[in-house]
């Protein structure tokens, strides 16, 4: 295989993965797992389910459910919608980098206050994705609505 | 940068939804190029000069802080 051949094979890869995205269905589906699995968390809070592997798996499907609505077109992409969804990502990606150098010494601070031996400076990890696609999420349709106006 | 679009769509008496069907993008990019929310594309600005069969400095100005 020639070089022109790999680099143009590393460009059309390259141009799929960038332009890659769910279907416009799939931010309903997000939404109904993003939910479902959300109730799911308050009841195994609720009924004080010690199965960290239920807790592990019910997290995910949350996260899963945020990223097919991050994922999912609008039923007309165009470059507008492209170039807020670039913007909506890029704040994202700055929000959650400030949160994942704050979120640690506040969870301290709240441990360290109510149980001072077991205060740990630690980062979850769960919670720094799920911030970012939040974020996200919230951004690109408050930009969008912004432009609908 | 600001732009005559409205003037020029309704030169040819085209609704936002008309135009932004024959350009192929939402009624919405429409409305915030319009607004001078949104700078279309180099791509976008040739489509829109081929509907008003006028090139695109005739309905694109840039305005004094634009300028280098």
């Amino acid at each position: 295989m020639s070089l022109k051949k790999i680099t143009a094979w590393d460009r059309k890869v390259f141009r799929k993965l960038i332009n890659f995205q769910l279907p416009n269905y799939a931010k309903k589906i997000g939404a109904i797992i993003a939910i479902l699995s959300i109730s799911a968390l308050f009841i195994l809070k609720g009924i004080d389910s010690d199965s960290i592997w239920t807790r592990y798996i019910v997290r995910n499907l949350f996260v899963m459910g945020l990223l097919a609505i991050s994922l999912s077109r609008e039923r007309i992409e165009d470059e507008m919608i492209k170039s807020i969804r670039s913007q909506s990502y890029a704040i994202a990606f700055i929000v959650g980098v400030l949160y994942a150098i704050v979120q640690p010494y506040v969870t301290f601070g709240v441990s360290y206050l109510i149980n001072r031996e077991n205060a740990l400076l630690e980062l979850n990890h769960w919670q720094l994705v799920t911030f970012m696609l939040l974020i996200q999420v919230m951004f690109f349709h408050a930009l969008l609505k912004r432009c609908r106006i | 940068m600001r732009n005559s679009i409205k003037v020029e769509r309704a030169i040819l008496n085209l609704t936002q939804e008309d135009l932004a069907q024959a350009i192929g993008v939402s009624r919405q990019t429409i409305s915030s190029i319009e607004a001078n929310r949104y700078v279309p594309s180099t791509v976008l600005a040739l489509r829109l000069s081929r509907i008003f069969q006028k090139p695109v400095n005739d309905f694109f100005m840039l305005e004094e802080l634009d300028l280098p």
